[in-house]
């Protein structure tokens, strides 16, 4: 299988990828145009940031990587790719795994949203199908690989309709967050600028969106950090509402936040902004560009404060210190599988163990000769 | 105060009682205060700042213990760590409590009736001392009972029912005692009232499959009467009054009483959505003297009119994701296993 190095399948993924990262083409500007979900500005520049490793190069890492692991491998005939949530990136990691791996791909669009699978799907051409739910149960019978991204109850009830020793790559609820190590830093409006981008990248809509920013220092530096960010937050495009149960919670959240006498920034008509901490563990914020600037005695306090998230931490944002492997390894434990700095969380390489997995092998079965 | 409690209390007592009770609570409320902010002007119910139901976890809202002569708690939280919401009220905060809530009940669920026989499946304000329902069912069984009445969270006695009786119970308990009874078979004049959800503590029906349950049992939708109350609140919002309530559970819309207003706001703005759409459920409540007047819950509503012209109701939606779950519902889903009987 190594030595079946898939440079067609890498060049026509990387060409399909290539045609949303590129302004005027037509598919692109259709995907701004139409999708419901945020601001065409919001789309494009949340695209840039997160198709930036995805060219030809990349995606052949992808391959290298996880190469030597897949010498003898059975590769899937068949994947069934049961897409959850509205972002392009996510599905396309998804379907590019399957993709790469040379088998016949059938997608189930997420179904809040239809149009990037098929998209994406016209971008690839031949071998991939995009299906909506109706025809999906024949196909989890026949498909000898799964794939599936949503909240954690719907990958498990995906997963529960496949047989246990199923290759299965479920990807449900993560989180990101950012570790701001010093103080100065904090105060610094270039990394306000980096965060900045990290929270706006598809509305914090996504796995790799931070929810809450750990800033080792004080509340004026924290106060510094969120003036600074609430002048870039301002100025972004209206974002789409995220119906009124999510943005109900939001607006219980901020205004308990006032009760509770916490310093509030932002908006108040729920744009954007957030609230600052001092001390205590995570809570987040249900999202809609908002934030928790949380502040924390030292590294030990910040990984203390992010147990309540064990486990569902998808990445973490550094600035202001160089992370230790030590360190590394602790947040990895949390869950993170990427530790970036600030202002790449939305920047996952093809390369990423996503989830903490090597996504190719996971999709495939060895069988030993003995 | 007690002329509110009174179908002919007018937009402008409740507007001049607004203004009066805003600045009494926020003088004796610190967090109150700091909430409101210090140059806020009330001018009529609308414009009481509205808390947000999950201040009522902080100990410091309402009376002190010394002067509480009742404390009622909400309901368990799926959130670990979070403190109950916990609602004091003094002697004369509880006295408005009862008045309220047996004039109300008694125009909507007893509707014409003096005397009724209550079965509750809500245990009684002995056996569960902290909560506003139980306090609430126990009053309306001493004033208006016929002396056959009985608080059994387990609905076995239903079995030997033959007259027509009040069943008290919450959807979740009632769910259960219609689902492990299916041969049950109560009078034709039977009344429900029901209040709470099932808070995910076991298989959830829609509203409308409960009532083919009540119908199976003999129980005509019209005398099916939904409540929804709140322990941080002292008054009961209705969907029906008993015999005139509407067939379809879905499209039953929650009144206030005479002296409590309800809006349904858009969470961006805080202002009311249009007639027909979705937002948070804001509540004022003239009765609520001894902590806060005007609430904003976490629960989601449909703005709908009212049988009164002028007077916004609401269709329960559900909870805003993201909220901490809670209910009355939630503290019973021992009693149908007998732990309050």
């Amino acid at each position: 299988m190594s030595d079946d190095f898939p440079i067609e399948r890498i060049h026509q993924l990387a060409s399909a990828i290539d045609r949303f990262r590129t302004p005027g083409d037509p598919l692109r500007e259709r995907l701004l145009a139409e999708t419901p979900h945020m601001h065409g500005e919001i789309m494009a520049h949340s695209l840039d940031l997160a198709l930036e490793g995805w060219d030809e190069p990349g995606i052949a890492s992808l391959w290298s990587e996880e190469s030597v692991a897949l010498d003898g491998a059975i590769t899937p005939e068949l994947v069934a790719v049961v897409l959850g949530g509205v972002l392009p990136p996510s599905h396309i990691q998804a379907i590019a795994y399957a993709y790469l791996l040379g088998a016949e791909v059938i997608v189930k669009h997420a179904s809040q949203d239809p149009l990037f699978p098929a998209l994406f799907a016209e971008a690839l051409g031949d071998g991939i199908t995009v299906v909506s739910r109706l025809g999906l149960g024949g196909v989890l019978a026949r498909a000898d690989a799964v794939i599936a991204i949503g909240d954690d109850d719907g990958v498990r009830a995906i997963q529960a309709e496949v047989a246990v020793g199923m290759p299965f790559l479920g990807f449900g609820h993560r989180v990101a967050v950012e570790l701001v190590g010093d103080p100065g830093a904090a105060r610094s409006t270039d990394l306000a600028a980096e965060i900045a981008k990290d929270i706006s990248a598809f509305d914090q809509l996504g796995c790799l969106s931070p929810r809450e920013i750990l800033v080792v220092g004080t509340p004026n530096d924290a106060l510094a950090l969120a003036m600074n960010l609430d002048a870039l937050l301002t100025h972004l495009p209206d974002r789409a509402s995220l119906g009124p149960a999510i943005e109900g919670a939001l607006r219980h959240e901020r205004e308990m936040a006032k009760v509770a006498g916490h310093t509030l920034f932002g908006r108040d008509d729920l744009h954007s902004g957030g609230w600052i901490v001092d001390g205590g563990a995570w809570t987040g914020t249900p999202g809609g560009r908002h934030v928790v600037i949380r502040t924390v005695e030292g590294l030990a306090a910040a990984l203390e404060a992010l147990q309540p998230i064990a486990g569902s931490v998808s990445a973490v944002g550094v600035a202001g210190f160089e992370p230790s492997d030590h360190l590394r390894a602790q947040l990895a434990r949390l869950g993170a599988s990427r530790v970036v700095p600030a202002g790449r969380l939305q920047c996952p390489p093809p390369t990423w163990p996503h989830d903490g997995k090597r996504p190719l092998v996971s999709l495939c079965r060895f069988c030993g000769a003995e | 105060m007690t002329t509110l409690i009174d179908d002919a209390v007018t937009e402008d007592a409740l507007d001049r009682h607004a203004a009066a009770l805003f600045a009494s609570q926020r003088d004796r409320s610190p967090l109150y205060a700091r909430y409101a902010g210090g140059d806020t002007i009330v001018t009529g119910w609308r414009t009481v700042p509205a808390l947000p139901v999950a201040a009522f976890r902080e100990p410091t809202l309402g009376p002190s213990a010394d002067q509480a002569v009742a404390e009622f708690r909400t309901s368990g939280t799926t959130s670990a760590g979070a403190r109950p919401g916990l609602h004091r009220f003094d002697a004369e905060g509880l006295a408005r409590y009862r008045q309220g809530a047996l004039w109300h009940f008694a125009r909507t669920v007893l509707a014409g009736l003096t005397r009724a026989t209550f079965v509750s499946l809500i245990p009684d304000a002995r056996s569960s001392p902290d909560s506003s329902l139980s306090r609430m069912v126990t009053w309306v069984v001493e004033a208006y009972g016929s002396g056959r009445d009985v608080f059994d969270p387990t609905g076995e006695s239903l079995e030997r029912r033959d007259g027509p009786i009040v069943l008290l119970g919450t959807a979740f308990t009632l769910a259960n005692v219609f689902e492990t009874h299916p041969g049950l078979r109560l009078h034709p004049e039977t009344r429900v009232m029901e209040t709470g959800g099932f808070k995910g503590r076991r298989r959830e029906l829609s509203r409308a499959a409960l009532w083919s349950l009540y119908a199976a049992a003999g129980i005509a939708p019209e005398n099916v009467i939904g409540e929804y109350g709140m322990t941080e609140l002292s008054s009961q919002w209705y969907d029906a009054v008993a015999g005139l309530g509407g067939h379809d559970p879905e499209a039953r819309v929650y009144a206030p009483p005479p002296w409590a207003r309800s809006r349904v706001v858009a969470p961006s703005t805080l202002s009311d959505v249009a007639m027909g759409d979705t937002g948070l459920i804001w509540l004022y409540d003239a009765l609520n003297v001894g902590s806060v007047q005007a609430v904003l819950t976490e629960d989601l509503g449909v703005r709908r009119p009212t049988a009164r012209p002028g007077l916004d109701g609401f269709t329960f939606v559900g909870r805003a994701s993201g909220a901490t779950l809670r209910g009355c519902s939630l503290r019973f889903d021992g009693a149908s296993h007998g732990a309050h009987a």
